[in-house]
């Protein structure tokens, strides 16, 4: 059955493509991680070699080496894993708190759904991008409390999504029948109302996933994330924007694999929603 | 009927105030929650003991909780945004003399991409489905998906380096220009200054793209799909029926109508633009308020990025209640 659902995802476009070229990147991250001879923080003189030039250890800088002589391919393959693992653990904890207050407040409801409902309602009229700096800079700018801001922001995302899904499946017979069977709220919560949030939940999560790669480099460009020397793409555009004029690669590669990345995201994301939405499914 | 407007506008307007005050709550518990002593933090390498000694008098750290947040109330409520210890002068005259230079840059972006996505939506959904709308659509995902950050630095070389645009900054400083209104392409005119006028355009131009090409996409796309969805109707049928011409039909029935539901979307526009702001301004130089909180942050004036943040969120809330009050005012089903 597993088969079956894998393959009518297959036949999206979107989640073809999107999934195609996510592991190209992957591909090409993982070999370049494991094959190349340059190290992500090791400095040399080759300093803003242009792309393709040969260096001495027998491989050529295929994009280019940064200010300091780092090989800019090496250090962006790094940085996918780095900024791949940051936005999962993002969506993961802002996924897991959001999930679980949005799930007490649909189902508790009264006094604690408006508390949780109204606290959520005022973090997201606040631009999240600048709470997550206000968070971030409070705390310190490094790459876990950017972590940690970023995650918090998000959080109402999910709250919001999981509190509507919980309302209208607490009103199902089968909550009912679990109810009037002597089930406690927990068990209900967890065994009949989670499973049937979790399909939108998962593509909701999918589509936050790129956001969260977005904002965490965001605030690494602008000093709040990762520091240096770690290879991480918001800051390598940030150090090389001052290059730009002699090394028009060091600022744009770190971009492009940032751009390539959260599109495969995006693209399998907006598949998988086209896949749980019945009307666009008809039409093909 | 207009009893109940009233009542939803109260409503509405209550919640802002709500808004703005868990706004401040925040704002207030995160200044507390910082590292070490508060004053220490907000001094930063100007933290002498008498200094310290001024800003715990100022802001009354040596009593309880609750005491010091009516003095930062008391402090908001006069306007006063309290002092740039690192910066120097007050951060009410740091953002005051930045932000013009932002609202110039946002009204630039947003007309920018009203010329953009407004006809490309109209367009697609005049062909949909056909080879046009599948390209336009596929690049207004493209440019969904583009960071801002990747399209900051590719105009940066595409308008710096190619086409010899001066980059960077609002104005060449050789012009001196006599500020009237804080806007750079007006006070170039009203000076008289054609030449520096030409500059001012020039330099403005790749900031408001970078801005302008994400939000472009959206629109096209809200467009597009909010005509779709309006052509479907039945008075758009009747209209046919009645053999109106169909430029008619498209301009006066169909557009008026698909407009309302994007102007609901506009406080999310509004979040993009935010979002955008701080990155084009810190690539391009720009000296908006989006400049200031990279400069703050790279300096750690802490007051400074307080102070950014809450004008920052404080204007998004006023957007979205304006947005609000606009959609009551433009769908008259709401109204009843």
């Amino acid at each position: 059955m597993t088969a079956k659902a894998i393959h009518s995802l297959l036949e999206i476009k979107r989640i073809r493509y999107g999934l195609t070229l996510f592991n190209i990147l992957l591909v090409t991250s993982l070999a370049v991680l494991l094959l190349s001879p340059f190290k992500p923080t090791e400095t040399t003189y080759d300093t803003l070699k242009e792309p393709l030039t040969q260096s001495e250890k027998g491989w050529s800088y295929v994009l280019g080496t940064d200010s300091l002589g780092r090989d800019i391919l090496t250090r962006v393959s790094h940085a996918f894993f780095l900024d791949l693992g940051v936005g999962l653990i993002i969506v993961c904890i802002s996924g897991a708190i959001g999930l679980m207050l949005g799930i007490i407040a649909g189902y508790v409801g009264g006094i604690i759904d408006s508390v949780i409902m109204r606290t959520m309602d005022i973090l997201i009229s606040i631009p999240g991008f600048i709470l997550a700096i206000a968070i971030a800079s409070t705390l310190g700018g490094n790459l876990w409390n950017a972590i940690l801001a970023i995650s918090i922001v998000s959080i109402p995302i999910y709250a919001r999504l999981s509190r509507g899904l919980t309302l209208s499946i607490k009103e199902n017979l089968f909550v009912t029948a679990a109810r009037e069977a002597g089930l406690s709220n927990f068990r209900i919560m967890i065994r009949h109302v989670l499973p049937h949030v979790l399909p939108v939940f998962i593509t909701q999560a999918t589509l936050e996933l790129s956001n969260a790669i977005l904002y965490f480099a965001g605030l690494s460009f602008i000093g709040l994330g990762a520091q240096e020397p770690t290879p991480e793409w918001g800051l390598m555009m940030s150090v090389g924007r001052k290059y730009i004029r002699e090394a028009w690669w060091f600022p744009t590669m770190p971009g492009v694999f940032m751009f390539l990345t959260v599109l495969s995201i995006n693209l399998m994301g907006d598949g998988i929603r086209d896949y749980l939405d019945p009307k666009k499914r008809l039409r093909g | 009927m207009e009893k109940n407007v009233i009542y939803i506008l109260f409503l509405r307007i209550i919640q802002s105030f709500l808004t703005l005050f868990g706004l401040i709550v925040i704002i207030f518990i995160l200044s507390r929650i910082l590292p070490g002593n508060p004053a220490i933090a907000i001094l930063g390498p100007k933290a002498t003991p008498e200094n310290i000694q001024k800003v715990i008098s100022e802001w009354g750290l040596d009593k309880s909780y609750l005491e010091q947040f009516m003095i930062y109330i008391s402090m908001l409520l006069r306007g006063n945004l309290g002092e740039a210890y690192v910066m120097g002068y007050s951060v009410n005259k740091l953002i005051s003399e930045r932000i013009t230079a932002s609202f110039e840059l946002v009204i630039a972006a947003f007309i920018l991409s009203s010329i953009i996505g407004l006809p490309l939506g109209i367009y697609s959904a005049k062909n949909a489905d056909s080879k046009k709308d599948v390209l336009i659509s596929s690049f207004a995902v493209l440019g969904l998906s583009f960071p801002t950050i990747l399209t900051g630095i590719i105009l940066m070389v595409f308008f710096g380096l190619h086409l010899g645009f001066p980059v960077g900054g609002r104005i060449n400083p050789i012009y001196s220009i006599k500020a009237y209104t804080g806007f750079m392409l007006i006070d170039t005119l009203l000076n008289g200054n054609f030449s520096a006028f030409i500059d001012a355009t020039l330099r403005i131009i790749p900031p408001a793209l970078a801005l302008a090409i994400p939000l472009s996409g959206l629109l096209m796309r809200l467009t597009r799909n909010s005509m779709l969805e309006v052509m479907s109707q039945d008075f758009i049928r009747t209209a046919r029926m009645k053999r109106l011409p169909e430029k008619i039909i498209l301009y006066k029935h169909v557009l008026r109508n698909a407009l309302i539901p994007i102007t609901t979307v506009m406080g999310l526009y509004f979040a993009v633009i935010v979002t955008g702001d701080i990155i084009v301004e810190t690539i391009f130089g720009w000296p908006g308020i989006g400049r200031l909180v990279y400069e703050a942050v790279m300096l750690r004036d802490y007051m400074v990025i307080q102070g950014t943040v809450l004008v920052i969120s404080v204007i998004y809330i006023l957007v979205n209640l304006a947005v609000d009050i606009l959609y009551i005012y433009l769908d008259p089903r709401i109204r009843r």
